[in-house]
């Protein structure tokens, strides 16, 4: 994941926490779909990166991944856990798909014939850059 | 990448060094080390984390464990050493407030 975020990243200068970001979003998002879309016996994830933005000043990355993984009809029954619950009472696991959320500006879901679409937006405000 | 991990005691306290990525591949070796200290008689177990550069909400979910663990056992769980980008995960999960970190 980390080459992943850093060839999608290569010539932008972000900084670490940026970068680490990224990075961690496609990890949690391609160990999602390893372990419940593929129920963890493999399969393709086909992935593309595109920067947009205005004046030539990349700001928005976008990156889509298409897996060829049973249809999820409804993302919305599978958003983990509210963080806010743990202070109270700790438990593990089910924040992968929270941190995809804080991550992300946009994190949508479309189910295929054959499998889903997930597009990942990032919004990196100038002050996260570097020169 | 591998996971190096490297427990000292002194007294009742125990030292849990991490070397490298933690992540779903690793987090159960971090899981397999810290998990027997809480059925000892340590009372204070400090996971110093100033090797790690990424960890993924596995290794989260793994020291969340440890959280309960010490909690159950009435001792104290401690980390340090965050690297700038482990502790930015932790505050995207909003979970920097429920555990006591150290430097």
């Amino acid at each position: 994941m980390q080459h992943l975020a850093d060839q999608a990243c290569e010539g932008v200068c972000l900084n670490a926490i940026q970068i680490n970001r990224i990075a961690l979003a496609l990890d949690e998002l391609f160990a999602n779909i390893h372990a419940h879309g593929y129920a963890n016996q493999g399969g393709d994830i086909d992935c593309s990166a595109k920067w947009t933005g205005q004046e030539g000043k990349p700001c928005l990355l976008e990156i889509k991944l298409r897996d060829y993984a049973p249809a999820i009809q409804d993302i919305t029954t599978c958003k983990g856990i509210d963080p806010e619950t743990l202070k109270d009472h700790p438990v593990a696991g089910g924040l992968g798909l929270h941190l995809i959320y804080a991550i992300t500006e946009s994190f949508e879901h479309t189910p295929l014939e054959d499998g889903n679409q997930w597009c990942l937006l990032f919004n990196l405000k100038e002050e996260d850059t570097k020169t | 990448m591998s996971l190096h991990i490297e427990t000292e005691h002194a007294g009742k306290a125990a030292s849990v060094t991490v070397k490298g990525d933690v992540t779903i591949q690793t987090s159960p070796e971090l899981r397999n080390e810290l998990q027997p200290l809480f059925s000892s008689d340590v009372e204070v177990v400090r996971v110093v984390l100033n090797g790690v550069e990424f960890m993924d909400s596995s290794g989260i979910a793994t020291l969340v464990e440890g959280l309960q663990w010490s909690k159950i056992s009435g001792g104290r769980f401690v980390l340090s050493g965050l690297s700038e980008t482990v502790r930015d995960v932790f505050e995207l999960a909003k979970l920097d407030t429920i555990f006591e970190i150290e430097g």
